[in-house]
């Protein structure tokens, strides 16, 4: 086996291993997987806020890989904590057909919920992603929101 | 590539988020009207398509969500999907729908 195809193998390998939050806040030693999903902690959207005067509960999220991939799907889902278990509150769903180049990241920021009141509510995001990369579909499991974020913000 | 760095955009993406996001608040009110009545339509039908000059829509009741596909009308475009819980109330049913339908609009037009 060539050095090249060892690469590409540990690379795939790497793809692989499951990039929550938690685990993405880094042990010391930790190898860096090529490929990663990034989420960001929910939030009210600033601009619509400053523009509209809407306010609106928004988590973000971006794939980031080291090696050239294509198609990659990301899917953002906002959840509410409830009394009987957690509730849905959205899911958005993109697919970019096209390649992107090795470090370069898929962004998708434009899942979002309006509120239809400020009544106080926890909020919590799952992310999860699928690419095709080296001739296979490549799945990114569920990344969490490193936390529960409580926001005025009735949905 | 710090893992912990937080999640932004370049100035370009950001103004076509916030682009988006914007026509996502104007949509609100300027179609309000049409959205209405789709919604009562996709309520009795089911299922409803529309398109705008780039994008064709599907909508659809599945289960418990309203369902929302869009398809540049371009290949090679992003496509994507947004789902929202039905809510209990038929008000409340036309208002989420609303929003889905404006979100869907709104999106379509986040185009590089």
């Amino acid at each position: 086996m060539t050095f090249r195809k060892l690469i590409l193998l540990l690379s795939l390998f790497l793809f692989l291993i499951p990039t929550t939050a938690k685990a993405a806040t880094g042990e010391p030693n930790e190898p860096k997987a090529p490929c990663r999903l990034q989420i960001s902690d929910a939030h009210i959207s600033t601009s619509l806020v400053e523009k509209r005067g809407i306010r609106a509960i928004k988590i973000n999220a971006s794939s980031i890989c080291n090696v050239p991939q294509s198609n990659v799907t990301i899917t953002v889902e906002i959840w509410k904590t409830g009394l009987l278990g957690n509730h849905f509150v959205q899911k958005r769903t993109i697919n970019s057909p096209g390649t992107t180049y090795p470090n370069s990241r898929v962004n998708h920021f434009q899942t979002f919920k309006k509120c239809k009141d400020r009544d106080s509510t926890q909020y919590f995001g799952i992310a999860y992603s699928k690419a095709f990369i080296a001739g296979k579909w490549q799945y990114a499991r569920h990344t969490q929101t490193k936390r529960i974020i409580p926001l005025n913000c009735g949905t | 590539m710090d893992v912990d760095a937080p999640l932004t955009l370049s100035p370009e993406e950001q103004q076509r988020v916030d682009q988006a996001m914007d026509l996502f608040g104007d949509l609100l009110t300027s179609e309000r009207s049409r959205y209405e009545q789709q919604a009562r339509q996709l309520i009795d039908n089911q299922t409803l398509a529309t398109e705008t000059d780039d994008f064709i829509f599907t909508y659809k009741i599945n289960g418990d969500r309203y369902i929302s596909r869009g398809n540049p009308k371009i290949s090679g475009g992003q496509n994507f999907s947004i789902e929202f819980p039905i809510p209990n109330t038929e008000q409340e049913k036309i208002e989420s729908l609303v929003e889905l339908f404006a979100q869907s609009e709104a999106e379509s037009s986040k185009r590089d």
